[in-house]
């Protein structure tokens, strides 16, 4: 008993002293007892899984791997791969990415200065130099779609390995934002870069399977950020919605994106939670400008105006959709609050399509998106009434770029994301004519607009600093787009509606972009 | 149940520390959170000031023409820089709501109808010249009005001055108006404040805990030394309860203790010593009981029938042992030596002396002079006693043939003679010399003779008796002595006669303590 007395005895005061150190620590050295603790209870952290994965289904498939292309379909893999100089946090905020941080020698001098020790997937390191070659390619790739955006860069100086100055022709308030558009690459391998991504994502490309739209990635093990938590990351291309929802509701998918609308008030019964975010894209009927086409007819583009009814969109998506007035969302810069637009006025539109072709129903070709059959059908219907003859297709998002693009469509729907937060994207990009350098402007006019006012504003406001002057700019550009030269039809802003299982935390960005390496 | 000094100052040191931690922590978290809640509403106020007119530009720039994203960014670098503002509100004059950044998360508001302040109140504020701010609830609002010294001055809604306990009552919301057109709304919150003083109370607690370690070990550690050494002392006193003296405690401290450890040590010396002193002291009382009785054995067992004399006698030693002797030898069916003798002092030593004398006395009674005998016996007293022990002796020889008494005194008390006819006590010649004083005394002794009738009585007796005293140290004295032998000549036998003595001393000494042998022989001719 003695024995036994005595050896509590000298337990209980092991403990008390053990006890007595660690609240010593604790209170007169917190730094190092966290350390401490850290490193203790880290060996107790349960190991990630190895075959933990992450789907997540999109409802489109990738068309490019190359870091230039601004689809948002490809972008929406891509960023899980690549990074940028600066990239905007979920609020549109920028922040440090492969740059530490950066400043205005000048108006035109921007200079950035690199973090140190971030590798490339293929563990080269990052230098000036790669920066310098990714950025020349987005300007000069010939497949670039990303070459407005860097198209007042005039040149790039690497004094040291870390330090990349960027100077362009005039001061462009937007440079910083346009910066986080642009992937950067190794230099080395810019001749393959279009077909095997090479980033310093927190993703690495693992494989693609075409036949499934999968495209596979892979935990970075040497990402300068914190690790994501899978480990695994598919992202899968559905373009079937009712195949999309079953792949969520049985499990396949962790995170659906582009939920239908009708489908929203189900995903409890699955154990699904929805989370919706407006997004900043606008849907539009565009017309088409070319000279051949009956659009280019003022009277033709304002007789559609008034067949469709607005109203009536809203029962192909639900909630999910908000009526556009303007080819921006509302919350982009640049968004004018007193735009006016055309009203339904069936009449109207056929008299302004008697005063065209009074006899003949005009053929047009028509082009949409797969899954936008519903709203097909009632564009047909609406333009068969006021005397055309629409042939209506349902394209890949590919196909349907690469007609528009060639000049093949009388009218097709396009979306633009602004995801810049700023009308002088789309304007850039979508209203400015062509010209023949299309890197700069006007490289998804697929209307082939032309407007020289247009064009000399759009100009102007991409090289002015002051904000004020910029944001008339850009609502006379608005103006002159939707009320007096009828670019195209707005339709709806659409809100982003995802599915996630239960337990896995996702918070949508407003770019529309869902990283991995967010998700846990 | 016993609860040691250790526990006891454990306890009590424990529960002190604890009581001292509590209060001081109360003061502490309670000063701090109203430093700190003064503090959150300074910021807020310095904030709005600071920010409000950029919101303002920020809104009319961006917001209003619908740049909500940039509107929104700004507005989120805004809120970074204060984070005890929780939300904010944009206003216009009219009253209606143009921004909630509780509500307005990820778009701007659509509604068709503008979103309306129907709260009259906040619509007054926002009305107002000066800023505001509500406290409590809500309901109470101060204005702040600006001094010419660019301090504030609070009023109310009349512009009357109110007063503002800060630390009874926290402050909800500021609403800055901007340029009469526009007012902006900061909400104010304690998140930061509550999560500071959850994180102080959480570090105090740790610090009690700590405190209250500390004193356990303090405490201990020093009832530790403490009680150490009472332990030795208790197990050394324990020790001395058992009998080992030889306990002894070292306790090198300099208080106290270290004097109570020195004290014991002491006293287990001293007990040590008395214990020893008190075991001879029993021992020699065990020795001196002895050696009384071997005197009283040396004493005559019985008075002896020696014919023609009633003899009585008596001793009353001193102490246990005494000085004076008698004793009676049939030298020859005629003569009876009868002697009396006193040596000085009392106790041991003149026992011893006394046992020697009657054993030399009785070794030399072959000679029948008794002079002979007494010089003799002098003599060797004198070689073998110490120079200050000598025997004062009064021997007596009775011839019962011849019905003669002589006697020779040896510088002892002089004898008296008690005579019937006359009823006379007459004191006889003495003289001699004390035995043991010096190598012959032949020269000093001197043999006389009794004439003793019958019915005489003669008395033989030691200094002790006209040497007792009185309770008030009055001397009996020899003439008392005779007197009290006269007044009982009636008295028949010699037996009475001592007796008569005996008590009479007894009664003048009044019960005090006899401080010289008393010893009588009555020698009364029948």
């Amino acid at each position: 008993m003695h024995s036994k007395a005595h050896f509590f005895k000298i337990v209980g005061v092991f403990l008390f002293f053990v006890i007595f150190a660690i609240l010593s620590i604790q209170i007169f050295a917190p730094t190092t007892y966290e350390n401490l603790k850290n490193r203790f209870l880290s060996q107790f952290q349960p190991k990630i899984s190895q075959e933990e994965e992450l789907v997540i289904a999109f409802p489109d498939v990738i068309a490019s791997f190359d870091p230039a292309s601004y689809k948002a379909s490809d972008r929406s893999r891509l960023v899980n791969m690549y990074e940028t100089l600066v990239r905007m946090d979920s609020s549109l905020t920028l922040e440090p990415s492969l740059a530490l941080s950066w400043g205005f020698s000048t108006d035109t001098v921007l200079e950035f200065h690199l973090r140190p020790g971030v590798s490339f997937h293929d563990g080269t390191l990052l230098t000036a130099e790669d920066v310098r070659s990714s950025i020349e390619y987005a300007k000069n790739a010939p497949n670039s779609e990303v070459s407005y955006l860097v198209s007042t860069i005039s040149s790039i100086e690497t004094p040291d390995s870390s330090t990349v100055r960027i100077i362009t022709d005039f001061p462009d308030p937007l440079l910083l934002q346009k910066l986080t558009a642009i992937f950067i690459f190794p230099k080395k391998n810019i001749a393959t870069i279009s077909k095997t991504p090479v980033g310093t994502g927190a993703y690495i490309w693992k494989r693609y399977d075409k036949e499934k739209g999968d495209l596979e990635l892979q935990r970075f093990s040497d990402y300068w950020g914190s690790s994501p938590k899978f480990r695994y990351v598919v992202l899968r291309g559905i373009p079937d919605r009712e195949e999309r929802f079953s792949a969520i509701s049985t499990g396949g998918a962790d995170i659906l994106t582009a939920v239908p609308g009708y489908l929203a008030s189900s995903l409890s019964a699955y154990d699904l939670d929805l989370k919706v975010i407006p997004s900043l894209e606008v849907n539009f009927l565009a017309f088409s400008f070319r000279p051949e086409s009956i659009f280019s007819k003022k009277e033709a583009r304002e007789a559609v105006l008034h067949a469709i009814d607005r109203t009536e969109l809203l029962k192909f998506a639900g909630d999910s959709i908000e009526p556009a007035n303007q080819f921006v969302s509302r919350g982009v810069f640049g968004y004018r609050a007193d735009i006016s637009n055309r009203e339904y006025d069936l009449e109207k539109a056929k008299t302004l399509m008697r005063s065209i072709e009074s006899f003949v129903r005009i053929q047009i070709s028509v082009d949409l998106p797969m899954g936008f059959e519903a709203l097909g059908r009632y564009i047909e219907d609406q333009l068969y009434l006021i005397g055309f003859d629409p042939d209506v297709q349902y394209l890949s998002v590919s196909d349907l770029t690469e007609k528009v693009m060639s000049g093949k469509s009388d009218f097709y729907l396009f979306g633009f994301r602004s995801e810049l937060g700023d009308a002088n994207d789309f304007f850039s990009a979508v209203a400015h004519s062509r010209g023949s350098d299309i890197s700069r402007f006007g490289v998804f006019n697929g209307s082939f607009y032309q407007n020289s006012h247009v064009d000399e504003l759009i100009t102007e406001s991409s090289r002015t600093l002051d904000t004020f002057k910029r944001s008339e700019k850009l609502q006379e550009i608005m103006k002159i787009l939707v009320e007096d030269d009828m670019l195209g039809i707005p339709l709806f802003e659409s809100k982003v509606m995802y599915a996630v299982r239960r337990g896995v935390h996702f918070e949508p960005r407003v770019d529309g972009y869902v990283l991995a390496r967010d998700i846990f | 149940m016993i609860f040691s000094i250790k526990t006891k100052l454990i306890i009590v040191v424990t529960a002190l520390v604890l009581f001292i931690l509590t209060v001081t922590a109360s003061l502490l978290i309670s000063e701090k959170k109203m430093e700190l809640t003064h503090d959150i509403f300074l910021r807020a106020r310095s904030f709005s000031e600071l920010t409000a007119d950029d919101i303002v530009q920020e809104y009319e720039l961006f917001l209003k023409s619908g740049g909500f994203l940039y509107f929104q960014s700004r507005i989120s670098d805004i809120f970074l820089k204060n984070e005890d503002i929780s939300a904010i509100m944009i206003a216009n004059y009219r009253g209606d709501l143009l921004y909630d950044s509780s509500e307005d998360k990820t778009e701007q508001y659509r509604g068709d109808v503008s979103r309306q302040i129907s709260d009259s109140a906040f619509l007054a504020r926002i009305q107002s010249q000066y800023p505001s701010f509500s406290i409590g609830d809500g309901s109470r609002v101060m204005y702040m009005k600006r001094n010419l010294d660019q301090s504030y001055q609070l009023v109310d809604f009349a512009d009357k001055p109110v007063v503002y306990d800060e630390k009874k009552e926290l402050v909800r919301d500021i609403v800055y108006p901007v340029q009469g057109k526009y007012a902006i709304r900061y909400d104010v919150t304690y998140k930061n404040l509550d999560n500071r003083i959850s994180a102080m109370t959480e570090r105090i607690r740790l610090l009690m805990l700590f405190g209250i370690m500390a004193g356990l070990l303090t405490a201990y550690v020093f009832s530790f030394t403490i009680t150490r050494h009472l332990g030795r002392l208790v197990f050394a006193a324990q020790g001395v309860a058992a009998g080992d003296f030889k306990q002894k405690v070292v306790v090198k401290s300099r208080d106290e203790i270290g004097i109570l450890a020195d004290a014991f040590n002491s006293m287990a010396k001293d007990l040590d010593q008395s214990t020893k002193a008190r075991l001879y002291k029993a021992r020699m009382g065990k020795e001196l009981e002895l050696a009384a009785q071997i005197q009283r054995d040396l004493l005559p067992e019985r008075i002896p029938d020696i014919s023609g004399l009633d003899i009585a006698a008596g001793l009353i030693p001193a102490e246990e042992i005494g000085g004076d002797c008698f004793d009676f030898i049939h030298v020859n069916k005629e003569d009876t030596i009868l002697y009396i003798g006193d040596v000085t002092g009392h106790g041991v030593p003149s026992g011893l002396v006394g046992a020697v004398a009657n054993a030399i006395v009785y070794s030399k009674m072959g000679s029948r002079d008794i002079r002979d005998l007494l010089i003799e016996t002098n003599s060797i007293l004198k070689m073998k006693t110490r120079a200050n022990m000598f025997l004062t002796m009064l021997m007596v020889n009775w011839n019962s043939r011849k019905k003669a008494l002589t006697y020779v005194s040896a510088g002892h008390e002089r004898m008296i003679q008690l005579e019937k006819k006359t009823k006379k006590a007459v004191m006889l010649e003495g003289g001699g010399m004390a035995l043991g004083m010096l190598p012959d005394i032949s020269k000093l002794l001197v043999k006389r003779s009794v004439a003793l009738a019958s019915g005489d009585a003669l008395f033989l007796y030691s200094d002790g008796i006209p040497d007792a005293r009185s309770k008030k140290g009055e001397l009996y004295g020899r003439p008392r002595l005779l007197r009290s032998i006269e007044e009982n000549v009636h008295l028949g036998s010699a037996e009475a006669l001592k007796n008569a003595v005996l008590s009479d001393v007894k009664e003048f000494s009044e019960g005090r303590k006899i401080e010289d042998d008393i010893t009588i022989l009555v020698l009364r001719r029948g």
